[in-house]
């Protein structure tokens, strides 16, 4: 399944429609890193309210899509994880290592926001 | 007879092999006054309960008691003003048992009324150790669904969750944390961390901590009960730092104000780092701490929208 990739703003973002199987993390992984260069996006947000299960190995792909990103210069943050899925991750003892989180995308676009700000006050 | 015999309300299936055939309308042709109510001779608590059985079981009582009132009849009476009787029920109700019935009653006539009266008994000294059973096991469910109720308000009045402000839940918690309100809690808070789209979330324990000042364990014989309250407060520390961490998840922080001094400790021990879960020493701290953050958080465009927010509704 394709996950569509859209532009907002200075923002990429992904909207996972239903859950993905390991082969479709890695395309839409690669797809967003590609995006990012192309784009010369200032971040991406990943949504994920409709999943509805998270495996040690989504967790892992989406910490290597934030390490990448970061590289590239652009934030990733993930958004809109469900209670029972947040619930279920933190006791398999799955965190999201150097990604930030966000309760939907308004929020996660408000975060990546509120970091540029600072970044170009700390620039000063 | 008639009334003993109407308060079994726990009624087996295998009662029913020593029963003939249901003559609800035989009943109701035969005698209408007695018995047609089967709950009228129960306890309060046994009428809730018979009417949560299963229709089925209904009429297996209804049918039971039908077949004894009859057997007793027909040891008692003369069999053929029985069979009229019968008879009778037939033609006003169902029309459709008569054959079979007719049938009973002559099979029952070939045994004569000495027989009748041996089986009467016997099914007489069943009913009554059948009826202490029954008893019994009523006595179970009534306390199994009195616990359940009470169990439910505890969870409901003791774990309120206070939109304090646009983002901001507040938690009061009273009363002891054990695990499994631990697990209640953190349930809950996820969800209403989802509903009303909090950014931070403030659980206050004052009211725990001063339950476990006010009835401190019991030390018999020192040793022995320290190791099970620090296991239990250790076990309550690793689930507020679950809750903690899936909050994070879902993109909201966790303060947690006014821990008891064990569970401040166990948290600390745990590895609670700053990100995961802040503590603060009581509730006006800690919500000063979250509304630092949410200052801090939103950005300048919702800023003004809750200025507006709370000027309204100060």
């Amino acid at each position: 399944m394709l996950v569509p990739i859209l532009k907002e703003g200075d923002y990429l973002i992904a909207s996972i429609p239903s859950p993905l199987n390991d082969t479709e993390l890695l395309q839409l992984r690669d797809a967003l890193v590609e995006r990012v260069d192309r784009a010369e996006a200032q971040g991406v947000l990943v949504d994920v309210s409709r999943v509805d299960v998270m495996d040690s190995f989504a967790v892992r792909t989406l910490s290597s899509l934030a390490t990448m990103t970061t590289l590239r210069g652009a934030e990733t943050v993930v958004v809109g994880i469900q209670p029972e899925v947040a619930s279920a991750m933190a006791q398999l003892g799955l965190s999201l290592q150097g990604i930030e989180t966000a309760l939907d995308i308004p929020d996660g676009a408000a975060w990546l926001d509120e970091r540029a700000r600072r970044s170009i006050h700390a620039g000063d | 007879m008639q009334p003993r015999t109407g308060r079994v309300t726990a009624s087996s299936a295998e009662q029913m092999s020593l029963g003939l055939s249901s003559t609800r309308s035989g009943e109701s042709g035969e005698s209408p006054g007695t018995g047609v109510t089967p709950a009228a001779p129960l306890a309060p608590g046994a009428v809730e309960l018979a009417a949560a059985t299963t229709t089925a079981s209904a009429d297996a009582l209804a049918r039971r008691r039908a077949r004894r009132s009859w057997a007793e009849r027909a040891a008692d009476d003369s069999l053929g003003r029985t069979a009229r009787g019968r008879r009778g029920g037939d033609a006003a109700g169902a029309a459709s048992t008569g054959s079979l019935e007719a049938h009973i009653a002559r099979a029952l006539a070939a045994l004569g009324p000495a027989a009748l009266r041996a089986y009467a008994d016997a099914l007489s000294d069943r009913l009554t150790t059948d009826r202490a059973a029954g008893v019994a096991r009523l006595a179970v469910l009534l306390r199994d669904r009195l616990v359940h109720a009470l169990r439910e308000t505890l969870r409901a009045l003791a774990m309120p969750i206070v939109p304090l402000r646009e983002r901001l839940l507040l938690v009061p918690v009273s009363g002891p944390l054990d695990r499994a309100r631990a697990r209640d809690l953190t349930d809950a808070l996820l969800y209403a961390v989802h509903a009303h789209r909090a950014r931070v979330v403030v659980v206050d324990l004052a009211e725990v901590a001063r339950a476990d000042a006010a009835a401190p364990t019991p030390v018999h014989d020192g040793g022995a009960d320290a190791p099970a309250e620090t296991a239990g407060t250790q076990n309550v520390a690793s689930h507020l730092l679950h809750a903690a961490r899936a909050t994070r998840l879902l993109g909201a922080s966790l303060i947690v104000s006014g821990p008891p001094p064990t569970l401040a400790q166990a948290l600390t021990q745990l590895g609670a780092d700053a990100r995961a879960l802040r503590i603060a020493p009581d509730l006006s701290a800690g919500v000063r701490e979250a509304e630092r953050m949410l200052d801090h958080i939103v950005p300048t465009h919702a800023i003004a929208q809750v200025a507006r927010w709370s000027t309204t509704n100060v």
